[in-house]
């Protein structure tokens, strides 16, 4: 019973994140979805052996693990492989992760602060997947035009992260 | 820097060996890489409910170990387990345990549309008054109220319609065919026909009408199956778990199984074809009417066994059905209603027959006594 209890602690405050992650990577609601179901059971045989602050750990490197080999079953291009294996790096030790909760953090705020057409590029590409050539389509403008907002977008972000590194 | 990011986080990249190096080799480039992707992550506006999903994990659970308890049971094992085993099996004679499952139902998803790539593509639902079961979702059309409108950047982009448990739709397609797909069905369709033939890909079961083109044979292809029409109405059932069935209404089909390509049957009206443990094509009489019914917005249960019924209905309304009586499932029952009821209309009408009884739970399960 305790250890159902600690589970589903666990559970209510992961799941939704995990999801998210997942789905960046896979891009496939059903499937991020069974991905991360596959994680939790895990945690579940393991439950005894795991105590709770290293589940987020545990949670995290088998589900960047099971993306990633989901990557490889679909024959995703070996270069792209390689992308989201390094840009998911940082989601593989504790101290990463906290690291990167906080960096997550940080962009929200920015992207608060960004303007609705910045917003709605980012959203275009890297949420809807379309190509810059696309979202210009889409929007009426040029794509050196949507590369300029990301661009911008991205300058600010590193701004962010700078400062508060001093 | 930041617009090599730009460059290479772009959507389907032709990614370079160079852009390789750098990435390996430039924490800050890295690291910019990683702020879109965390970007996104903060934009997605993922509609997941964590509880649901809690729910259904504990569900998976709960079935697995009520199985290993009845493999347990028909082992029977040492003296204090043959104890357990005994008293486990009066107990599930007598009905009183915890009944199995009839029908589980799936996470609550919602009928999407996606590309040739598999990205989402914005999916535009009809009302349809005709039959307020079956909303209408138009080939070939890409509507988004928030952008100017545009069409897919190739004519002929072939997409995919997931219609899960809970749902069913019409869908209308560019040369005016209309398929009706049943909960737990996949199309995939062209937003238009070009070519010789006019070739659809169907998992699931789905009524079609096909619309009259003597030049363009019309194609429906299952994981097992082709079914080859110029102009007319008929029924495909692919599902895994049950036999393979075309079935025509009328006009005229040639029906191929996928094992045996040789030997085509062709179907009168009122016949059905079938894959048989050979995979040879079996041709019978069928009943057209279930199909029939279908199409006319109604559920069509003629002397059917209760078991059937539920499962249609757990399938349609995408509920969970447990049954604590097992005998009542081979009961033959006459259910005829329409499509667009809400589940305890439904509910209330199996009731009335006086066969048994059914209790929908606040948590959303059907009991049935």
């Amino acid at each position: 019973m305790q250890n159902k209890e600690t589970f589903d602690r666990i559970f209510r405050q992961y799941y939704r994140q995990l999801y998210v992650f997942a789905n960046r990577i896979v891009a496939d609601d059903e499937e991020s979805c069974d991905l991360v179901h596959d994680c939790f059971e895990e945690l579940w045989i393991h439950i005894n052996d795991t105590d709770e602050q290293s589940a987020r750990q545990f949670l995290y490197t088998c589900l960047r693990r099971k993306c990633i080999d989901h990557l490889r079953h679909k024959e995703a291009g070996q270069r792209y492989i390689m992308l989201t294996a390094t840009v998911t790096s940082k989601w593989d030790t504790e101290a990463d992760i906290e690291q990167m909760e906080q960096r997550e953090q940080q962009i929200k705020e920015c992207i608060e602060a960004l303007k609705p057409p910045t917003r709605e590029i980012f959203t275009l590409c890297y949420v809807e997947h379309k190509k810059y050539a696309e979202a210009a389509e889409l929007l009426g403008v040029s794509v050196s035009t949507i590369k300029k907002h990301i661009v911008r977008a991205l300058k600010y972000f590193r701004e962010r992260r700078k400062n508060s590194e001093t | 820097m930041s617009e090599q990011a730009t460059d290479i986080m772009e959507p389907n990249a032709q990614l370079t060996e160079k852009q390789m190096d750098d990435l390996r080799n430039d924490e800050e480039l890295a690291d910019e890489c990683r702020d879109i992707f965390i970007a996104a992550g903060i934009l997605a506006q993922e509609p997941k409910d964590t509880e649901q999903q809690l729910e259904r994990f504990h569900k998976r659970h709960f079935i697995k170990r009520m199985r290993r308890l009845a493999y347990k049971v028909t082992i029977s094992i040492a003296a204090s387990a043959a104890c357990i085993a005994a008293i486990l099996l009066y107990v599930s004679h007598n009905d009183d345990s915890k009944s199995p499952l009839l029908v589980e139902a799936d996470a609550d998803i919602q009928p999407r549309l996606t590309d040739s790539r598999g990205y989402a593509v914005p999916l535009k639902m009809y009302v349809n008054s005709q039959s307020p079961a079956d909303p209408i979702v138009i080939a070939g059309e890409y509507k988004n109220t928030q952008r100017p409108a545009t069409v897919f950047s190739t004519v002929t982009d072939t997409v995919s319609l997931l219609i899960p448990k809970g749902h069913s739709c019409r869908v209308d397609l560019a040369d005016g065919t209309k398929v009706f797909l049943h909960p737990g069905s996949r199309l995939n369709y062209p937003s238009a026909f070009g070519g010789c033939s006019r070739k659809v890909a169907l998992e699931g079961e789905a009524y079609f009408i096909v619309a009259k083109d003597e030049k363009k044979p019309f194609i429906v292809s299952t994981s097992r199956s082709q079914t080859i029409v110029t102009g007319t109405e008929f029924n495909v059932k692919s599902y895994n778990e049950t036999k393979e069935c075309v079935t025509l209404i009328n006009g005229k089909v040639k029906f191929i199984s996928n094992q045996n390509q040789q030997n085509a049957v062709e179907l009168l009206p009122g016949q059905e074809a079938s894959i048989d443990n050979s995979g040879m094509p079996a041709v019978c009489e069928a009943d057209t009417m279930q199909y029939t019914a279908w199409r006319d917005g109604y559920h069509y249960f003629d002397e059917a066994t209760v078991a059937d019924i539920l499962r249609q209905i757990g399938t349609s309304y995408n509920v969970s059905i447990e049954c604590h009586n097992r005998s009542i499932l081979s009961y033959h029952m006459h259910y005829v209603v329409r499509r667009d009821i809400p589940l305890d209309e439904a509910v209330r009408l199996l009731n009335k027959m006086g066969k048994l009884h059914a209790r929908l739970t606040d948590d959303g399960k059907l009991i049935v006594k």
